[in-house]
């Protein structure tokens, strides 16, 4: 049974209390996140991101397709900055989601599971996204 | 053992599999996508609405538009469980969530009926 934070158990020799050893901290900022946690977080952020970015998507794919003046209109946004951003960020979120999700296929398969081939494909996809985000804003801005 | 067949709830290994079926129909899609615009040089008008018109890229598009829906619901619904302790409002925001997915799904297939 767990008590004013200590565990009461049933031992030999009746009920012994034993307080909880183990320090929490849950304050992000003074933990250092290995690159497999930077890796499995930004799998998360990555993939609600790119659910909210999909209204932008499917607004301006549906306006593209509804006549030649609503593609004009899009083509014309992305003449401007705030477009050419969002579509910036949607490919880059959706680049990394790609990368973090072929590493889990492939660590479903059974490998890089050990503490070091896990840190190095971690560390791998965040290099690998960040020349996609690069090659992505050169892409789209030149 | 009991196993509930009446429950709402979707069963780990299908969730599972769900999860990486879907995952591999939508990065199908998106290199598919991605690759129309690197080897386009200029997209016009005629050429967008002759892509989407083509039978087997509507098929396709309403593959992956259904497999995001499969997708983000097994997905946002892991992100929610762990971070929404309110049984309530992790309800809520998952219906939300699912509905704001099926939104994408209609449109996606009113577009594709359009074009």
């Amino acid at each position: 049974m767990y008590k004013n934070n200590s565990w009461v158990l049933n031992g030999p020799d009746g009920q012994v209390t034993v307080k909880k050893q183990r320090p929490v901290n849950l304050d992000l900022s003074t933990i250092s996140m290995p690159a497999t946690a930077k890796a499995s977080i930004l799998h998360r952020v990555t993939g609600v991101a790119l659910f909210f970015a999909l209204t932008f998507v499917i607004w301006a794919w549906s306006e593209s397709l509804s006549s030649p003046e609503g593609f004009e209109f899009v083509k014309g946004l992305f003449s401007g900055f705030v477009a050419k951003f969002i579509a910036w960020g949607t490919v880059t979120v959706l680049a990394y989601h790609i990368i973090g999700g072929i590493r889990h296929i492939i660590m479903d398969m059974g490998y890089w599971e050990e503490l070091e081939s896990g840190n190095n494909s971690a560390t791998i996809s965040l290099v690998l996204w960040a020349v996609a985000a690069v090659l992505a804003g050169v892409w789209i801005w030149l | 053992m009991v196993v509930n067949q009446a429950s709402l709830k979707r069963n780990g290994v299908q969730d599972f599999v769900s999860l990486r079926i879907t995952a591999l129909i939508l990065t199908a899609y998106s290199l598919f996508i991605i690759g129309y615009f690197l080897t386009t040089p200029q997209v016009t008008f005629e050429a967008w609405q002759g892509l989407f018109s083509n039978l087997a890229v509507k098929v396709f598009t309403l593959a992956a538009l259904v497999s995001m829906m499969i997708h983000t619901q097994i997905g946002l619904w892991q992100v929610l469980t762990d971070y929404v302790k309110c049984a309530k409002l992790r309800a809520v925001l998952g219906f939300i969530l699912n509905m704001m997915s099926f939104v994408y799904v209609a449109v996606g297939l009113f577009v594709l009926w359009g074009v």
